[in-house]
């Protein structure tokens, strides 16, 4: 917050410096009045009479100038002191009404109304990662995702005195350039002597809110394709079941009809495919109940490794493996996990068409609070084991790169778009993480988090 | 000659599966419900039970009990087309000697019903 009074005012306050001097003043102009009252005796009365009471009359002017410097210096300390008191009941209001917006966990801007940040909270500060003097003076559009600065600019100026735009669902972009989902309040600070007194904006920080509702949206696209595809799988493989049988029936009985033989092969070879797809999709949705155990990372690497020798292509690249983590026992199934790592591995040899490298590295992390802080609360602290499989394949865009979890979306001509949608589940299921890095021309990584 | 019961609610499936059986050269009973097996094994005595598992309702399963308590000695083999949604233990404690999941290969099926009518394999012994 700017601060207005940055001290509560004492007796010690230089502004009472024009107040002690009147005091001064007030004091000599009473021994001022007590001397002339003294003179003016002297010019009325009879001489011989003052002589006989001159100590009375001395008394009595000392008297008076005393009282009268006294009451003038009272009537300066009534007015010192009521000052003071009105002072320091603006600085208990504004110290309040500081440590109101100070400890608000929202981030508040005050802004002019030229729109130039005037004030900022510390929720503001730790929210964009700027200082509070790096944003004051600077316009709002500082804090404002290019995409939406003209909009929330015109939300701001239309916001009328007295009104509110209430959470207005609005991305801000830190000073590292990432962007942050709010929900935005905007007010009108109203109107003093006809003058705009600026705004204020609340922003309520909702990336972690929105990231929930999408896994949760995600869960329940989940569950549905669950229920719906085992309905489905069970239609359809019996309607595969009549096609094959009486494919096959027809086979038998047309053994020495080469030519009848190759179309019903054709029939029962797209049955077989077809098989494929649905006992993926299952797979995909199936809950997983097997028992989960303790499971050596590297051994199921090296063993993955063996296993990926089978698939096409896999001769043409060259293989590096790194693996460093000392610490690679974690908890899940084997089976699942090399299935996560034969379809990474799928996936990048389709990425490199001719030769390529495959990098497969482990090291171990933790992750603490600084961690969570800048990737998320879904993140659990502790120590985890990271394993990153890069290829020198084509890479992706951005769009495609943020898409490839997603159930059923592919950029294969055969896919099922539920590979990478099934390693993500795998992962989840062992309270890991799996993060993408793509780059088009360069290649992709698959950074894998599992908890030691 | 051997009598084949073969339960199936899917008219294209059972028309396939009694192709099947003709080929055998063994008598077959096709039957499209449990209700409809239940009433037909009180009076005839099958050598092997052919039984789509996944009936309407849980019929499929009773069906498979009520042939197993009846014949403790004929083999039963489930066909079903939602294999992954049963528990092996499950189909063995209803009472099924074999499971096959759907769509069936003839040649896996054939194989099969040689295994069970030839005396081959009698036992339980195989899930």
């Amino acid at each position: 917050m700017k601060s207005m009074v940055k001290q509560p005012p004492t007796w010690y306050t230089p502004i009472h410096l024009k107040r002690y001097l009147l005091l001064f003043l007030g004091f000599w102009a009473a021994m001022l009045a007590g001397s002339m009252y003294w003179n003016l005796h002297h010019e009325i009365l009879d001489e011989k009479f003052l002589e006989q009471h001159e100590g009375v009359f001395i008394v009595c002017s000392h008297t008076i100038a005393l009282l009268l410097g006294v009451f003038a210096m009272g009537l300066v300390y009534y007015a010192i002191k009521k000052q003071i008191d009105a002072r320091r009941q603006a600085y208990e209001l504004y110290a309040w009404l500081s440590a109101i917006v100070e400890s608000n966990s929202d981030a508040i801007f005050g802004l002019s109304p030229s729109l130039r940040i005037e004030s900022t909270n510390r929720a503001a500060q730790s929210l964009l990662g700027y200082s509070g003097r790096e944003m004051n003076g600077r316009s709002v559009e500082l804090i404002l995702a290019p995409e939406t600065r003209e909009e929330v600019v015109r939300r701001i100026r239309d916001t009328q005195a007295g009104k509110l735009s209430v959470n207005q669902e609005m991305v801000l972009v830190r000073k590292d350039g990432l962007p942050i989902t709010v929900a935005m309040t905007i007010s009108s600070l109203g109107q003093v002597d006809g003058k705009s007194m600026g705004f204020s904006i609340i922003a309520r920080d909702i990336t972690e809110q929105k990231a929930t509702e999408s896994r949760l949206r995600q869960a329940e696209k989940m569950e549905a394709i669950a229920i719906f595809s085992a309905g489905l799988a069970h239609n359809f493989r019996n309607l595969l079941n009549s096609i094959m049988g009486h494919a096959q029936i027809l086979q038998m009985q047309s053994a020495d009809n080469r030519e009848l033989c190759k179309h019903t092969q054709r029939i029962t070879d797209g049955v077989k495919r077809s098989m494929e797809l649905i006992t993926a999709l299952l797979n995909f949705t199936r809950k997983d109940e097997r028992r989960t155990a303790a499971i050596d990372m590297h051994e199921i690497i090296r063993n993955a490794l063996l296993l990926a020798e089978g698939l096409a292509g896999w001769q043409r690249v060259k293989l590096v493996t790194e693996l460093r983590a000392e610490k690679h026992m974690v908890q899940g199934s084997k089976s699942q996990v090399e299935h996560v790592l034969l379809n990474l591995f799928s996936n990048a040899l389709d990425a490199m068409e001719k030769s390529g490298k495959i990098i497969v590295r482990t090291e171990n992390m933790v992750v603490d609070e600084a961690f969570r802080h800048a990737h998320g609360r879904r993140w659990l602290p502790g120590k985890y084991l990271l394993m990153t499989v890069s290829d020198t394949g084509h890479g992706m865009d951005r769009s495609t790169a943020s898409r490839v979890f997603e159930p059923f979306y592919t950029t294969k001509r055969k896919g099922t778009g539920l590979g990478l949608a099934t390693v993500q589940q795998t992962i989840a299921n062992m309270n890991g993480q799996i993060l993408v890095e793509s780059e088009p021309g360069k290649g992709t990584s698959f950074r894998i988090y599992l908890p030691v | 000659m051997a009598l084949i019961l073969v339960v199936e609610d899917d008219v294209d499936a059972r028309d396939f599966l009694q192709a099947v059986v003709r080929k055998t050269g063994h008598n077959s009973l096709m039957l499209g419900s449990a209700e409809e097996a239940m009433r037909a094994i009180r009076t005839v005595q099958p050598d092997l039970a052919l039984l789509d598992i996944n009936l309407p309702g849980d019929s499929g399963v009773s069906l498979c009990w009520e042939i197993r308590q009846s014949f403790p000695e004929i083999p039963i083999v489930v066909m079903s087309a939602l294999l992954e949604a049963w528990d092996e233990d499950d189909i063995r404690d209803c009472g099924a000697n074999l499971t096959i999941a759907k769509p069936i290969d003839v040649r896996e099926l054939l194989a099969v019903m040689e295994q069970y009518l030839t005396g081959e394999d009698q036992d339980d012994s195989q899930p």
